[in-house]
């Protein structure tokens, strides 16, 4: 191996990550190599300078205080971030309140009583919890109906569309965002990407996930974050 | 017997006094000054303790209350970047130029001319976050590698990297360290 080899060994060394066969080469290549030598004591003494910085020990603000503001921010589910199913349903409201005030408004009412808003199913309400929604709503504006659809599974995913007899008007799609805590690298399945958790890949053995067949970034369980 | 939320808070608290004069103080290392740090903390626990119920125990709970630390530090460097903010500072910057190494207290001016933290400051967030998680929270590459969503071997390249940045700059500025005789 060259002079630049033994450099990326550096690091490696100095954080105790090299296997033992790479260790001994890396000792011998040392002994012979002045300027690897020169390099492996620049950084050792930067490594040391890092490690030199005072650790301080700084007031510790009252536990309390956490878990009564997370306690009263978790009171209000929304106030973070606007769950998708949450902003769709503002919009429908908006639309089957706005539109019809709107046109109660500004277009000159032909005969009192021919706006009148009517439902015709309302199967369930939105909600930010996981249950199949269906939503339909109709109402009229002169001698035009509309109908308002909602559809799509609470807090994953929506489907908006406004149409009347002969055309939709307008439409939109929420989706979420997924679930976060997803390892991304497998895509929650746990099967390493690299075999598909076979432990085989490419008639060898899966250097990816060691032939475990297991995803290498969360250890198997599909989340990220244990 | 105790509920599962007593159970739970009193888990919390544990480790609210375990870690938090670490978090902060790589914190502090990931900031450079002492309030930033205070708040950031605050936000990594805060986050902890919501996620605290989903933790399985499948890595060990340092890494996974760093790996937390790590995106929270994430998270603020990308404020402190976005427009809005870069706009702010630049002119608060221009409106009192020197006014905060003023406000600065004695003691954070006297460790910040330790040449530990300039060169940290230097370095960009990822690799500060990556040299600090390594050396002052003691995480291993593969643990590293699971937070930084990578590879052992691509963190290696990265440490390499971030210090081999950090000595061209440290020699540009004539800063001498201690060499030691191997």
């Amino acid at each position: 191996m060259k002079c630049s080899g033994f450099e990326n060994f550096i690091s490696p060394h100095l954080d105790g990550e090299l296997t033992k066969e790479e260790a001994e080469e890396f000792e011998t290549h040392m002994e012979q190599c002045s300027s690897c030598r020169k390099l492996l004591m620049k950084t050792r003494a930067l490594v040391e300078e890092i490690d030199k910085i005072p650790v301080e020990d700084p007031p510790i603000p009252p536990v309390r205080n956490i878990i009564l503001n997370f306690n009263e921010r978790s009171l209000l589910p929304i106030s973070r971030f606007l769950k998708p199913a949450l902003a769709g349903l503002a919009i429908v409201l908006l639309v089957i309140i706005a539109v019809p005030m709107a046109a109660r408004f500004f277009t000159p009412s032909p005969e009192q009583g021919s706006d009148r808003i009517k439902v015709s199913s309302v199967a369930d309400i939105p909600s930010a919890d996981k249950s199949e929604v269906h939503f339909d709503y109709s109402f009229q504006v002169g001698d035009v109906e509309y109908q308002v659809t909602l559809e799509g599974q609470g807090g994953e995913m929506l489907f908006i569309s406004v149409e009347d007899e002969t055309e939709r008007m307008f439409e939109m799609e929420f989706m979420d965002a997924g679930d976060t805590d997803k390892c991304n690298k497998c895509n929650g399945t746990g099967k390493c990407h690299m075999c598909g958790g076979t432990g085989i890949y490419n008639d060898h053995k899966c250097n990816t996930c060691n032939g475990t067949g297991e995803c290498f970034y969360c250890n198997g369980d599909g989340k990220l974050w244990n | 017997m105790k509920t599962d939320r007593q159970q739970l808070d009193m888990r919390f608290e544990e480790i609210y006094g375990e870690y938090y004069t670490r978090i902060y103080n790589y914190c502090h290392r990931m900031t450079g000054d002492r309030e930033s740090a205070g708040d950031l903390a605050q936000e990594v626990f805060t986050r902890v303790y919501s996620s605290l119920a989903g933790f399985r125990e499948k890595s060990s709970l340092s890494t996974w209350v760093f790996s937390i630390a790590g995106n929270c530090c994430v998270d603020y460097f990308r404020r402190k970047k976005s427009l809005f903010n870069a706009m702010a500072s630049l002119f608060q910057q221009v409106m009192s130029d020197g006014r905060r190494e003023r406000e600065k207290s004695m003691e954070d001016r006297v460790l910040d001319r330790h040449a530990g933290m300039a060169i940290l400051e230097k370095l960009d967030p990822r690799d500060r976050s990556l040299l600090i998680l390594k050396q002052y929270a003691g995480l291993s590459y593969r643990e590293l590698a699971g937070i930084f969503r990578t590879t052992p071997s691509s963190i290696s390249v990265m440490i390499t990297r971030a210090r081999k940045k950090a000595l061209v700059w440290a020699e540009k500025e004539g800063l001498k360290f201690e060499m030691q005789r191997i």
